[in-house]
Order: C-alpha cells, then sequence, then structure tokens
C-alpha cells in the first residue's frame, strides 16, 4: 500500500456513506450456536434496545438442460437476529446481525446524525468480545464495508434534467474511458479485487453498481468499497478482528480518495446531510 | 438459489461480500418480475427449517431432530404448520418456532410420563419420537449418580483409572478426570457421576474424599 497516511487525508462533512458495516464470517459449531442463542440474545440486550428477528424464505433453484426450474422441496427459511440501538429521535442507527455463521455491526448514515467511523469501532469494541467469548467462533476474516450512494440526494449538481448521473465525472475508474462518447448511461456494473498487502493477507474489494431503484427520480449508483484481512494459515482471534478495524479502515479512506474525481470530492466537502 | 426477504428494507444493509445472498436478491427481483404467473405455486408451500438442534434448559441440553422439520405454509391465513408436530404459527414467527417445538416435545413427555397422553397424543408422541434422537436427550438430560469408588491411577495428560465399589474398572479421560486431581491413587472418593451412552463416563462433580471422613 502507499505511504500515503490517513491522517493528512481530507475528510469530508458529507461523504456519500449509507452504511458501514464491520462483518466477522466465521465457523461457528451449530451446538454452540443453538444451544447458546438465548445466552447470546441476553447478552447482546444488554447493549441494544430493540430486537428483531429477521427471516429469509429462500427458493431452491436447479437447472435441468439450461433451463432454471423450481425444485420441488429443499426451500428453507433462515432466521437471523438483528439488535439495534436507536438514535436520540427514534431512527435505527447501529446494528448488529448475527447469523449462524457471521457477525455483522453496522453503522447506518442518518441524516441530522453525524456518527462516523469511531462510533463504528466504538460498538464493534463492544460486540465482539461478548459475542466471541458465547459462541468461541472460528474467525475466517475481518471485512470493513463502506457503501456509498452517489444520486441526486448526495450529488445533485451531477444529476441531468433528464434525472441522469454524470458517473463519469465521478468516479475516476469511468472518468478516463477511452474513445470517444457523449456520455455513460446504466446499466453500471464494475468489480475488481486489489491486494493490498499480500503479507498481511489484506485485500480490497471495489465494485460499482447501479441501483435497480431510481432515486428522487434519478439514476443513482452504488460505490462498496471492501477492506478485508483473510489470514490463509490461521484463524483470527476476537482481539486481532477488533485491532485489525483501524487499518481497514485506513485502506477505505485511502482509497475512497483515489476512487471519487477532485469534482465529486469537492462536492463531498460543501454539502451538508 | 434464489431468495426473498421478508419485512423491512433493513435487511438491505446485510453487507455485499454477504456474496451468495446478495446476488440471491437481484437474482429474485429479476425471477419474480419475470413472470410470476409461471411459477408452479405448489412447489413454493413446502420449506425447511434448517435448525436441528433445539435448546432445552436453557441451552445446557439440546432436543435433535435427525430431520430438517419441514413446514407447509398456508398462503391464505398466512400460517405455517409443521409436518408431524401439531404446530401452527404465522409466518412472520417463524423465528419463535424453536420455543414452540421444545414446548410441544416437552408439553407430551410429561404427559408420557404421567400416562395421561389421550388417544390422538398418543399418535404424535409416536411420531415426535421418530424424528427425534430421544435416548441421547435422555442421557444428556439425566441426572448425575452418587457413585463411590478407588483410584487405581492417574498421570497427567493419560486417562485416569478408577475402581467402582461394584468392582467395574472404567479408564476415565483426562479431560473428564480432571474432577479427580487431588486424589492419590489408593484413595476412595465419592461423587456425582453423568453418565453417556454405553454408561460412558461423561463429567465427574462434587468429589469428596471417603478415606478423610
Amino acid at each position: 500500500m502507499s505511504d500515503v497516511s490517513p491522517a493528512i487525508l481530507p475528510t469530508y462533512d458529507a461523504p456519500p456513506v449509507k452504511h458501514r458495516i464491520f462483518s466477522l464470517p466465521s465457523v461457528i459449531a451449530p451446538e454452540s450456536y443453538y444451544a447458546r442463542a438465548d445466552e447470546l440474545k441476553e447478552a447482546m440486550m444488554g447493549f441494544f434496545e430493540v430486537y428483531e428477528p429477521q427471516q429469509q424464505w429462500v427458493l431452491n433453484v436447479e437447472q435441468k438442460n439450461g433451463i432454471p426450474q423450481l425444485h420441488s422441496m429443499k426451500h428453507e427459511v433462515q432466521v437471523m437476529h438483528t439488535f439495534w440501538h436507536k438514535s436520540s429521535d427514534g431512527q435505527k442507527l447501529v446494528g448488529c446481525l448475527v447469523e449462524p455463521d457471521k457477525l455483522s455491526v453496522i453503522l447506518r448514515n442518518l441524516p441530522k446524525h453525524s456518527e462516523r467511523f469511531p462510533a463504528l469501532k466504538y460498538w464493534v469494541e463492544k460486540v465482539v468480545p461478548v459475542w466471541a467469548s458465547i459462541l468461541s467462533p472460528k474467525i475466517k476474516v475481518a471485512i470493513l464495508e463502506y457503501a456509498n450512494i452517489l444520486s441526486r440526494d448526495t450529488v445533485p449538481e451531477f444529476v441531468g434534467k433528464d434525472g441522469s448521473l454524470a458517473v463519469g465525472e465521478l468516479l475516476t475508474v469511468f472518468a478516463g474511458f477511452p474513445g470517444e462518447h457523449k456520455g455513460m448511461a446504466p446499466p453500471y456494473d464494475c468489480q475488481m479485487g486489489l491486494i493490498i498487502d499480500p503479507d498481511a493477507h489484506v485485500y480490497l474489494n471495489l465494485r460499482v453498481h447501479g441501483l435497480e431503484r431510481q432515486v428522487a427520480n434519478a439514476s443513482a449508483v452504488q460505490v462498496d468499497l471492501q477492506a478485508f484481512k483473510r489470514p490463509s494459515d490461521h484463524n483470527l482471534t476476537a482481539a486481532e478482528a477488533v485491532d485489525s478495524i483501524d487499518f481497514l479502515h485506513n485502506i477505505i479512506v485511502e482509497k475512497f480518495e483515489t476512487v471519487f474525481t477532485p469534482r465529486a470530492k469537492t462536492a463531498f466537502q460543501t454539502k451538508t446531510t | 438459489m434464489i431468495a426473498f426477504t421478508a419485512g423491512t428494507t433493513d435487511a438491505q444493509v446485510a453487507p455485499a461480500y454477504a456474496g451468495d445472498r446478495e446476488i440471491n436478491r437481484v437474482v429474485d427481483q429479476r425471477f419474480v418480475g419475470a413472470g410470476g404467473s409461471d411459477i408452479d405455486a405448489s412447489k413454493l408451500r413446502t420449506f425447511e427449517f434448517p435448525q436441528t438442534m433445539f435448546p432445552v434448559d436453557g441451552g445446557k441440553v439440546l432436543l435433535r431432530t435427525y430431520e430438517r422439520l419441514k413446514l407447509l405454509i398456508d398462503e391464505r391465513s398466512e400460517t405455517f404448520a409443521v409436518e408431524g408436530w401439531d404446530i401452527r404459527l404465522r409466518c412472520d414467527q417463524v423465528h419463535e418456532l424453536p420455543r414452540h417445538v421444545v414446548r410441544k416435545f416437552l408439553g407430551l413427555l410429561a404427559k408420557a410420563n404421567a400416562r395421561i397422553l389421550t388417544p390422538p397424543e398418543q399418535l404424535q408422541w409416536l411420531s415426535i419420537l421418530d424424528q427425534v434422537d430421544f435416548k441421547q436427550f435422555s442421557i444428556d438430560r439425566a441426572m448425575p449418580h452418587y457413585l463411590e469408588g478407588t483410584l487405581i491411577s492417574r498421570r497427567l495428560g493419560q486417562p485416569a483409572l478408577v475402581e467402582w465399589a461394584d468392582g467395574s474398572r472404567t479408564s476415565l479421560h483426562a479431560r473428564v478426570a480432571l474432577p479427580l486431581t487431588s486424589l492419590e491413587p489408593g484413595d476412595d472418593f465419592a461423587a456425582y457421576v453423568k453418565l453417556g451412552k454405553d454408561n460412558e463416563v461423561v463429567s465427574i462433580e462434587s468429589v469428596s474424599m471417603l478415606a478423610a471422613v
């Protein structure tokens, strides 16, 4: 990785961040997960005010002669446990999603609330040790993800009268597209993986994809920055996983600077959310 | 696999790293949008519940099913029934299913022990017994036995050898024998011993020395 220290990189009044997530995909013995689920819920309710189970009814499709067909059986329902801390005005601000194979701590970017990375880190430091002590997970990877939304809400000066979004003027990966063209149009879907430090097993995924639904009657694009540490030769301890969050954050901040154009970053400086 | 998410937009905050799930969500939108009328609805009525271990006594014991439970959806009433268990819940209450499974099981077990099962309940109890590992449940939940014995040998990291009062000898796994650490070979002791399948010693607790009394 470069020598650029995040300490000297600019900060933004209104970055287009939709949410920040720290997640720990892990292997957890089913005996441990199901036997101690209630104990975990009790412990989490010591941190969060709201318990909200989520369910996914998952259909199984099999392919026969190249044609997708619904499997007659094998559909399953998955239950996840979600806990929320609410903001002073009652909105879900910090979430914790517990699944049989993963823990995720989520910080939502809400209007009129200025919580940033330190808030996410605060909750990660509270929640992860408790989760790990109860479920004894084998943590395979630590992931920090920032999802950014470019839309009329976040960058109105880049939205045309027809609702089109000037993606080429916002993202450096599109700005230098070779050849002559009058503009860019959906669909947008581009992703790549960057090897940040192979010795430290640190990588970054970048994905730019158009949202299927319009935001404020205009096209919108999501930019995901996902830094992760995945040792190949050992599992992460809970302490190692928590400690990695600063390093992963530095990577995201650094790449944020390179992904967005100077014009876009100027817009992020001057907005208020 | 395709998926749809019940409930709120909060599900959308799931990290994209969830990979398959994120992709599934997109596929689902296209799938449904491509023509829901072509879907054979009968194939959408049966779902499996992936959890096969249900906590009892605050998780100290697990009730295990041999197979995943089958949930039969009734779209009109927005409920599902659990095949063979006489449990019906609203679809949005599926997270409560583990508690209802244990409640149903313990209720019938209590009636079976008291020999007051009605004929329909007897049939249902037999059906449930075919689906759960009742032997393991009984062993896991059994109270420990009071036993007296003599420590024959014990070395660090090695199995310990114990002779019980009835003259039988048992080799104990080093981890199981940890509560005997303070004893010397030849010491007589009493303890509460939990037995597993084939009378294997699973745990020892409340050890006291008989010779010291």
